[in-house]
């Protein structure tokens, strides 16, 4: 059976999913029983819609030459709705990667309970929609009886990381600890090399690390929206933003606080932090200090690492240099591979 | 009555959420410490298993150097695990034991799906494990396996043959037990890129040249590894890089698509490594350790295993006494995995989701 996918968004995220799907037809069809084809896809000017499944080369080259899908030769659709899309499509997957927005988790969260009630699998990266609202949209697929995955929405290098036996069955997680947001490490690792703050985010945001919005990369809350996605993925902890009770940033970090800890030969950083405390996930985004000799103080400034604690199986520590968009087109169809996996073992 | 049926899909009347399990008859080859940690995993999980996958792993048979234990219904796993703890013979399994029976036996004599292949091979000529799992495939069956050696040489006409069969051959307990936390030939095959591989994967070598390089003579060192467990008795094959290399042949062929065998590798051993070179990097801020390394320059790949000379504050350099780790290059750069020792439970949980895996992805026949 072929399954269609909707995809909602289409920016690097969903290009570069295309890109993927574009090169391995085969190798999916062999490797992991997938055969897939892309039946909607939709961008902010409308969309592109075909039952029989659309050219994935052709949106890419619709998407770059015009930068508008809706111009998609035959299949484009001006201004078609969200609604009007899933009830035309012939689909059982949803992919959503339209814009994030921390403060409203909107257009996603709408867009991935209108997938829901349609009886979709969702697939998502969207930061967002699920720091603030991942509890109710798992009760939503969980009533519909559909999975949702989201480990493309997770900082790398943890979407590499097998969710499946280790943590369920063999390593059950005790604590998290990650360097995540690519900013406040930058900044910090250029105040211990003695460059003051101010000019270290000047230069973060000419290298384009300071997101649009400071206060979520200075003030902690890339990082706590991060932790909340980690615990959600990790722990099963349905918890949201408002769950996150200590958030600190590196707003109150200076300079003579970064030497003082270089004379105890220890290393500044700013981490997220997740245990588990009987059952209970405590999350924490703050500011720890680290021994030299630590991962975590040797890693690179462009670099995110993690830390995970399992009972049993000692501390599996990950650090990678990947980033931007596609991480988590991979992460996406990761989470197909497995969502397919998952259907199969229930004979569906 | 249809009694075939009923032995594939039994209803269960427990209250777990799920109502029903597949049974996924299996089989074992090898039943020392990485089997016993499977089926010691495969018994403490099996309700998490139900409800987690709808299935149930039913163990038909399994066979040691002392012969075998083979039930067309299934083995009790408690009682095959009293019984390998008191006698270390699983040819002594009440009425279903026989002594002497080989893997052959458990491959002919049952149907099992799944030949779960936890033995040892000889490096060299990866026997027996070679010839037992070609004789599974050929009695289609899919194979799981932690067998290194076997895999290291026989790759090739195992995957060829796998193929052949449509059946599936997973082994991602067999490079190192870092990997299998790393869902690597996913991303490898959506396009991570790798384009070099170090890693540190050999417990005991990196353990003698810690403890070598805190001041520990290399007979003390090696001593320690052997107290603790994890040296062999003739630690040779560790410290003279072959254990090494032989991961090197597998990663290369599976991830790269090589055609390597161990002859292929350049293999030069901490052996010859002594304290005093050790000390003397030391005091430059240099560490040894023993890497394998694949690197490709155009399009050949070569692939190493040797005391690697490095700064203290590379990724390899904060590997220590018996942690492992792999640092992939890839065409978006780093990712650097570092675990610790944890026995064989790694490995045990490797075959466990191999086979979880398997059963999820197969063509339904």
């Amino acid at each position: 059976m072929t399954f269609g996918i909707v995809m909602i968004g289409y920016g690097n995220i969903g290009q570069d999913f295309t890109r993927i799907f574009l090169g391995r037809t085969t190798e999916l069809k062999e490797r992991y029983g997938i055969q897939a084809k892309l039946v909607a896809v939709l961008d902010s000017t409308g969309g592109a819609i075909c039952n029989k499944g659309l050219d994935p080369a052709s949106l890419l080259r619709v998407k770059s030459s015009t930068g508008r899908l809706c111009d998609f030769p035959e299949y484009g659709c001006k201004g078609i709705s969200v609604e009007d899309t899933l009830r035309q499509a012939d689909a059982q997957f949803l992919m959503e990667t339209s814009s994030t927005d921390f403060r409203t988790g909107e257009p996603g969260i709408s867009n991935i309970l209108m997938g829901i009630e349609q009886g979709l699998h969702i697939v998502t990266a969207n930061k967002g929609a699920l720091a603030l609202a991942y509890p109710m949209l798992k009760r939503a697929a969980e009533e519909r009886n559909v999975l949702m995955k989201f480990r493309g929405s997770a900082p790398t290098p943890l979407p590499y990381l097998d969710l499946e036996v280790y943590p369920a069955l063999g390593y059950p997680l005790q604590r998290v600890e990650g360097v995540v947001n690519a900013c406040a490490n930058y900044i910090l690792g250029r105040m211990h090399e003695g460059t003051d703050k101010a000019r270290a985010t000047e230069e973060a945001r000419q290298l384009k690390l300071l997101e649009r919005d400071p206060e979520l990369d200075l003030l902690g809350w890339d990082t706590a929206c991060k932790m909340v996605i980690l615990a959600n993925l990790l722990f099963d902890a349905n918890v949201t933003l408002h769950d996150v009770k200590d958030v600190e940033g590196i707003q109150n970090i200076t300079l003579s606080d970064v030497e003082n800890a270089k004379q105890n030969r220890q290393f500044l950083k700013h981490v997220g932090m997740l245990e588990n405390m009987e059952g209970k996930i405590v999350l924490k985004s703050s500011i720890k200090s680290y021994d030299i000799d630590h991962p975590f103080s040797a890693m690179k400034k462009t670099e995110k690492a993690m830390m995970l604690q399992a009972s049993g199986a000692g501390t599996i520590t990950m650090k990678s240099e990947h980033t931007g968009s596609l991480p988590s087109a991979q992460a996406m169809f990761h989470d197909m591979i497995d969502i397919r996996r998952h259907e199969r073992l229930r004979g569906v | 009555m249809h009694l075939t049926h009923l032995k594939t899909v039994r209803i269960s009347v427990s209250l777990e959420r799920c109502w029903w399990a597949m049974i996924v008859k299996i089989v074992l080859a090898g039943y020392g410490g990485i089997g016993r940690a499977l089926v010691m995993a495969i018994r403490r999980h099996r309700v998490e298993i139900k409800k987690r996958y709808g299935l149930e792993f039913d163990l038909m048979g399994v066979a040691d150097s002392s012969g075998a234990a083979l039930s067309q219904n299934g083995l009790d796993l408690g009682l095959l695990e009293d019984v390998k703890a008191k006698t270390g013979r699983v040819s002594d399994y009440p009425k279903f034991g026989r002594e002497g029976a080989s893997v052959s036996d458990l491959l002919e004599e049952t149907d099992a799906e799944i030949l779960f292949d936890a033995s040892s091979s000889d490096i060299h000529s990866g026997e027996p494990g070679l010839s037992n799992m070609m004789h599974g495939l050929s009695r289609d069956m899919h194979i799981v396996t932690t067998n290194k050696a076997a895999l290291a040489k026989g790759y090739r006409c195992l995957s060829k043959k796998a193929k052949e069969m449509h059946v599936a051959l997973k082994f991602r307990g067999c490079a190192c037990t870092t990997i299998p936390c790393f869902d690597v030939d996913i991303y490898q095959s959506l396009g991570l890129g790798i384009c070099g591989i170090e890693a540190i994967v050999n417990a005991t070598s990196n353990y003698v040249l810690s403890r070598m390089s805190d001041g520990a003579s290399r007979h003390e060192a090696i001593r320690e590894a052997q107290d603790q467990g994890i040296a062999e008795r003739d630690p040779a094959l560790d410290l003279d890089g072959w254990d090494t290399a032989c991961k090197m042949v597998i990663l290369a062929n599976w991830l790269l698509n090589g055609d390597f065998a161990l002859e292929d590798v350049e293999v030069r051993g901490i052996s010859n490594l002594t304290v005093e070179e050790i000390m003397l990097a030391r005091q430059k801020g240099l560490v040894y350790r023993n890497v394998g390394e694949i690197t490709r320059d155009n399009a050949r790949i070569n692939l190493r295993s040797y005391p690697k000379i490095m700064t203290i504050n590379e990724p390899l350099a904060l590997v220590r006494n018996l942690q492992k780790a792999i640092l992939f290059h890839t065409e978006i750069g780093d990712v650097f995995i570092r675990t610790e020792h944890a026995g064989a439970l790694p490995s045990a949980y490797a075959l466990l989701q191999d086979a979880i895996e398997i059963v999820g992805e197969r063509n339904d026949r």
